[in-house]
């Protein structure tokens, strides 16, 4: 496993939100965190990236490893640089600059020194970005935005990515897009954890899927073998 | 005013909105990357001037141009690290802070060099003047804006195609984001705080052989340039340069034409600016 987290607690300020996450996703695998709006899955990405500290008020407990190592009480850069892309929801690319300079402030060799990923493989991944250059950030459509985000990520040459709702806001032809961009990087051998709401979306990108509820693993199953019925008791469809 | 006299009290002008510039372009950097108001940055001005009193004595003045601005940099770290408790707190925490820091270093350079104020004298190469186009202009003028225009153009160069530049820029709309992609933020607010402080120290090496400077002016200074970073735009790093320039012009032909108002002109064109635009005249409306 590449990731485990054992009993994770997370709170913001004084509400706990995180009550014992326990979940864990294997090298090369696609995780998926299910769950309806507000549940946590946002926060346990969050958590993982080293965001609830008490810097921000916030506080973690339990047990984080990646790659054998415990992430709890690292900070985020530290976090980052152990491997682990984070392309968070509602994209955060940088509005000021450029989509190339949005690429080129992530660029990293990974820790293994590996470059595989750089401005021209990226491009080739995604040829929109490439057009795209050199338009400022906040002049990118939403679909453009989000490979821009999962692009940025990939600069840092990671072990593995965070993908926070990526499929959030677009237009059903480019989450197909999105779908088939996500099988291509696992078939890259990248691990990945996704957060999201659309489980057709997530039945596509994951072979593993974790359900959470009110900040707690409330089911564990093949995302292919997700019956009718558990998607409806817990994600409402 | 003969042509003459036009060019002369417009190269005059230039070269002290670049000067000007060189403790405004450090203010600004760390407002843009840092989200701080240094209040301090005009006693590392004069700690440069006064640094360049004594190192120059020793190695000369062109050695101190570089060896100065490091020195005060390094000072510069220093208070960085004693910002960073303070941090994500109230601005005016801050500003009390740097505003202090000021107060101490404007003393420490009183207990080092004494009140009596003191003027460096040029090297030979310096001193004079030069013919251009049958105009004489002052050497130390023209270098002063050679050294600030190149020193403008390096930092220029820093924030727009390094890396750094574009963490700053980055920095400014998503910190949170930019420490996910593994930047240690602190150590770039270091680096950034040092540039700027360094940048100061620059233009007080440059004001050495020009103005005589009390230690305590350390305090003072910085309202004189106040005006610059409010017309250029207080998050506009581009607007710094600019603005300085537009400020020194108004400066030297104000002294002329309006001497009883001189010294309410810098803030009087501030006042026309932010009317115009609070963002800083040379500060891009959306879009592009
Ligand atoms: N910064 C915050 N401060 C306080 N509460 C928050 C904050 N962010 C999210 N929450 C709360 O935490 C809960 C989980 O949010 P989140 O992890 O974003 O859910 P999801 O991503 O599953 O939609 C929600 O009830 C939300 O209101
Ligand atoms: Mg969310």
């Amino acid at each position: 496993m590449i990731l485990e987290l054992k009993e994770v607690h997370g709170y913001y300020d004084k509400s706990h939100i995180l009550n014992g996450v326990t979940l864990s996703v294997g090298q090369g695998t696609s995780v998926c965190l299910l769950g309806r709006n507000g549940v946590g899955k946002s926060t346990t990405m969050k958590t993982i990236m080293g965001m609830l500290n008490p810097k921000e008020h916030c506080k973690t407990e339990g047990s984080m490893k990646f790659d054998g190592k415990e992430l709890a009480g690292m900070k985020s850069h530290s976090i980052a640089r152990l491997g682990i892309a984070y392309v968070p929801q509602g994209r955060h690319i940088f509005p000021t600059l450029s989509t190339e300079e949005n690429l080129k402030v992530a660029a990293r060799a990974g820790v293994d020194g590996s470059c595989k990923w750089n401005l021209e493989t990226v491009y080739t991944f995604f040829p929109r970005l490439e057009e795209r250059k050199d338009s400022k950030g906040d002049k990118l459509s939403g679909g453009e935005k989000q490979m821009l985000a999962v692009a940025r990520g990939l600069m840092q040459n990671p072990k593995m990515m965070l993908l926070d709702e990526i499929t959030e806001g677009l237009a059903p032809i480019i989450v197909d897009q999105l779908a088939s961009m996500v099988q291509n990087l696992v078939a890259e051998g990248v691990t990945i954890l996704i957060a999201e709401q659309n489980v057709k979306f997530a039945m596509k990108v994951s072979s593993d899927c974790y359900i959470l509820e009110r900040g707690a693993i409330v089911h564990h199953q093949a995302t292919k073998e997700l019956t009718a019925e558990t998607r409806k008791k817990y994600l409402g469809l | 005013m003969t042509v003459s006299f036009f060019f002369q009290t417009l190269i005059s002008g230039i070269s002290n909105g670049m000067v000007s510039y060189l403790m405004i372009a450090g203010v600004s950097l760390i407002i843009s990357g840092m989200s701080m108001v240094n209040f301090g940055q005009g006693a590392f001005y004069v700690l440069g001037t006064y640094l360049t009193y004594t190192i120059a004595a020793k190695i000369g003045f062109v050695p101190s141009l570089i060896l100065v601005p490091i020195l005060v940099a390094g000072i510069g770290y220093f208070v960085e690290k004693a910002t960073r408790p303070l941090f994500g707190k109230d601005m005016l925490y801050i500003m009390l802070l740097t505003y202090g820091v000021a107060y101490m270093l404007c003393d420490i350079i009183v207990m080092f060099w004494g009140y009596s104020i003191r003027l460096l004298s040029l090297p030979a190469f310096l001193n004079g003047g030069v013919k251009i186009v049958g105009i004489k202009f002052p050497v130390y003028y023209i270098f002063e804006i050679v050294i600030s225009g190149i020193t403008a153009f390096a930092f220029w160069l820093m924030i727009n195609k390094t890396k750094l530049g574009m963490l700053t820029r980055a920095i400014i709309s998503d910190r949170p984001m930019v420490a996910n992609l593994g930047v240690n933020v602190n150590q770039m607010f270091s680096v950034l705080f040092m540039i700027g402080i360094g940048i100061a120290g620059l233009g007080g090496v440059l004001n050495a052989p020009v103005t005589g400077m009390s230690p305590k002016e350390g305090l003072s200074i910085f309202g004189n340039v106040m005006p610059i970073l409010c017309i250029g735009g207080l998050r506009n790093m581009d607007g710094c340069l600019p603005a300085a320039l537009l400020v020194g012009l108004v400066n030297a032909f104000g002294a002329v034409y309006l001497p009883q108002y001189y010294n309410v002109l810098p803030a009087a064109l501030m006042v026309i600016c932010m009317f115009i635009n609070p963002k800083g005249i040379f500060t891009r409306r959306e879009g592009r």
